[in-house]
């Protein structure tokens, strides 16, 4: 597939009122290289973060939503590699980056919030340490003044102050997990990729801390990259959700016309996999079949093994490109483009 | 073992409106004791757990990771000996059961399903292999004996939890399936012994979202075509509501509501019910309009006080939830919950 054969995933401003993204990524593409195959587990995939927005990426374990996060903050280790594409923060390259450069740039604009908390923090020093070394390494403060703004950062993720000194095997799941989140507020970065920062976590939990996300970005007018796989759960935060499946964008849409419209039939079939806890009870299929193995992905639209609406003859063979179907409304499907389907 | 496949032309038995008990717990409570002799520390991990599973319906196990439902389980299982309490089946205590065969009986008729698809099968036996296992260790029980006869009766059960082609499904290894279809060989496995009960301990949550809901499907099948009674433990509310006839609530060892599901998550009555349904994802509801203040976290299984283990969470509290556990208060209907507002 050439990249002309498809379009950006076009996007306009939510409610921030600038229309300059404050990420840019396009046609990017990352590939796992084995003694066995080539995955390429991110496709040609384009989309941009604007200024205070909460941009939602869904899909299935493996479709490439992790792979993005690793790319785009360039954590991506052998045997993966990015292979093409742009990623531009602000209007700087990301991917022409030095890694010295990367080192200061990562923490101070961009910062990332892992799924597992319990992996994610140092289990030997304390918490209030961890989040020291994070200012230390990046501004030249005093361990004092340093330690100052730890104990405000515990205070705005919700952790008791005095917690300070505690290890991480002496807090809670939720306190684990906000203490990341704290680390990644230390330098006020302009984006922070979520990547499932709540799957390990209970419901309850998952709300105050998401609650907490959201009233913290509101104050502090960062970006959010939100990854996860509950659609539900990514309706209720973002403002727009792309839907990803087997490396590609097929999707995207601001969130409750994506939940009360969705078009590709794959984002449809998805949203009939939730049971809901309100409203009257439906009858859910699923979607038959798994997720294609991306080492020999399906040719033509890569949905079209477990489509129930698919053109025989033409999404076996075309690949479709991602097309705005509706406005701020793109989606990669034959059965929206006039074209093909007047 | 003919009349499976024609589950169609079966008479719908009336489950729903017939209560027939299958499995029932009576005060099941589990302590464990960690530390030294010298300071011995407890966990009470279920208090005093008691309900009924029903032929034909599926009950829900309902809260947060350490709430005590896996151990509630495992002691169903009789994976774990109960501190104290009774499990009735066939209308004797089965904790009296000591001998082999009795246990192996009981086993036969009370299967369990587990969590990860992945370690769950044997990596280095095809999935025939894992099929026929229970066929020849329980094919007395069952009467099926021969090796003809189980390698039908393997086709049989991967064509009852709609795996296809069977003959090509049962010469792979684990690692050549998905998640969902290891999942069905896992169910498969559980019906081989021709099972009265299935122990379900979050069968779906490590499955890909898509899939999810086939599993669930297949086991609601199970349940109307061949009335078998199913523990559905879940720490998703949203898919208790979908598959589930009753819904118990756990929180922290004690399960403090009981009722029919649409009732439950209609009108719930117990605090903590009401916190864990208000903190469901609902797309409809969005989450700025949450008005919920949440505190607090599920208190350490290791020091509970005497009292209910919510009340210092609960907006409701009095004097007394911190001083005794309030009893079981029925309700309405056949529903039923642990907290003193309704006493």
């Amino acid at each position: 597939m050439t990249t002309t054969q498809r379009s950006w995933a076009k996007t306009r401003t939510t409610e921030s009122g600038t229309t300059e993204p404050l990420l840019m990524v396009r046609d990017l593409e990352v590939e796992y290289r084995t003694k066995r195959a080539i995955v390429r587990a991110v496709d040609h995939v384009s989309f941009d973060v604007f200024p205070n927005e909460v941009l939602g990426l869904a899909g299935e374990s493996g479709c490439g939503k992790s792979t993005i996060a690793h790319a785009v903050t360039r954590i991506l280790k052998p045997p993966a590699y990015i292979t093409g594409g742009k990623v531009m923060f602000n209007g700087i390259d990301l991917l022409a980056m030095d890694e010295d450069n990367l080192r200061g740039f990562r923490w101070e604009h961009l910062a990332i919030v892992f799924q597992s908390a319990m992996n994610a923090l140092n289990p030997v020093m304390t918490i209030g340490n961890q989040i020291i070394d994070a200012i230390q390494a990046h501004m030249p403060v005093s361990k004092r003044d340093a330690r100052t703004r730890a104990l405000e950062l515990l205070n705005t993720v919700g952790i008791d102050p005095r917690r300070i000194d505690s290890y991480p095997h002496q807090l809670s799941g939720g306190m684990r997990q906000r203490a990341v989140i704290a680390i990644a507020l230390a330098l006020n970065p302009e984006l922070i990729i979520m990547d499932e920062p709540t799957t390990a976590l209970d419901v309850v939990v998952q709300k105050q801390i998401l609650y907490e996300v959201q009233q913290l970005k509101d104050q502090f007018g960062f970006s959010i990259i939100f990854i996860t796989h509950d659609l539900s759960l990514l309706v209720e935060i973002s403002d727009r959700i792309a839907i990803m499946y087997a490396g590609e964008i097929v999707e995207v849409a601001p969130s409750q016309e994506l939940f009360r419209n969705p078009k590709h039939p794959y984002t449809q079939r998805l949203m009939n996999s939730f049971p809901s806890i309100s409203g009257p009870k439906q009858v859910l299929a699923g979607i038959p079949g798994s997720p294609p193995d991306l080492s020999e992905p399906p040719t033509g639209c890569r949905f079209h093994p477990r489509c129930h609406v698919k053109i025989a003859g033409l999404c076996e063979e075309v690949h479709p490109a991602l097309l705005e179907v509706a406005p701020n409304h793109s989606a990669a499907c034959h059965l929206l483009d006039p074209e093909v389907a007047p | 073992m003919t009349t499976v496949h024609q589950p169609e032309t079966a008479p719908v038995t009336d489950y729903k409106t017939r209560a027939t008990p299958v499995l029932e717990a009576r005060s099941l409570t589990k302590h464990f004791f960690t530390g030294s002799a010298l300071s011995r520390r407890v966990v009470k991990a279920v208090q005093n757990a008691s309900f009924t599973l029903y032929k034909g319906r599926v009950t829900a196990l309902v809260g947060e990771s350490g709430s005590g439902k896996s151990t509630i389980v495992r002691m169903l299982a009789r994976l774990y000996e109960p501190t104290s309490g009774e499990v009735i089946f066939d209308g004797r205590n089965t904790l009296e059961y000591t001998s082999r065969k009795s246990l192996m009986h009981y086993r036969s008729k009370v299967q369990m399903i587990f969590q990860d698809p992945f370690s769950s099968l044997n990596p280095v036996h095809k999935i025939k292999y894992t099929l026929e296992r229970p066929l020849r260790l329980y094919g007395d029980e069952i009467g099926i004996r021969g090796r003809a006869a189980i390698q039908e009766q393997v086709l049989n059960l991967l064509r009852r939890v709609s795996l296809s082609p069977v003959e090509e499904i049962a010469g792979k290894y684990p690692h050549q399936l998905s998640g969902g279809q290891r999942q069905r060989v896992a169910m498969a496995r559980a019906l081989a012994v021709e099972p009265e009960v299935i122990l379900a301990d979050e069968p779906v949550s490590m499955l890909d979202v898509s899939i999810r809901m086939g599993i669930l499907n297949l086991m609601a099948k199970l349940r109307d075509e061949q009335g078998i009674a199913f523990l559905y433990v879940t720490h998703d509310l949203a898919s208790a509501r979908y598959f589930a006839d009753e819904i118990l609530v756990m929180y922290a060892g004690y399960i403090v509501e009981g009722a029919a599901s649409e009732d439950l998550i209609q009108n719930p009555k117990h605090p903590y019910t009401q916190l864990l349904l208000s903190a469901v994802p609902d797309p409809s509801r969005g989450l700025r309009t949450a008005d919920v203040e949440i505190k607090g976290e599920i208190p350490s299984l290791g020091a509970l006080g005497n009292g209910c283990p919510f009340a210092a969470r609960c907006p409701h509290v009095m004097d007394i939830c911190r001083k005794a556990m309030p009893p079981v208060t029925t309700l309405e209907g056949s529903r039923w919950t642990r907290c003193y507002l309704y006493e």
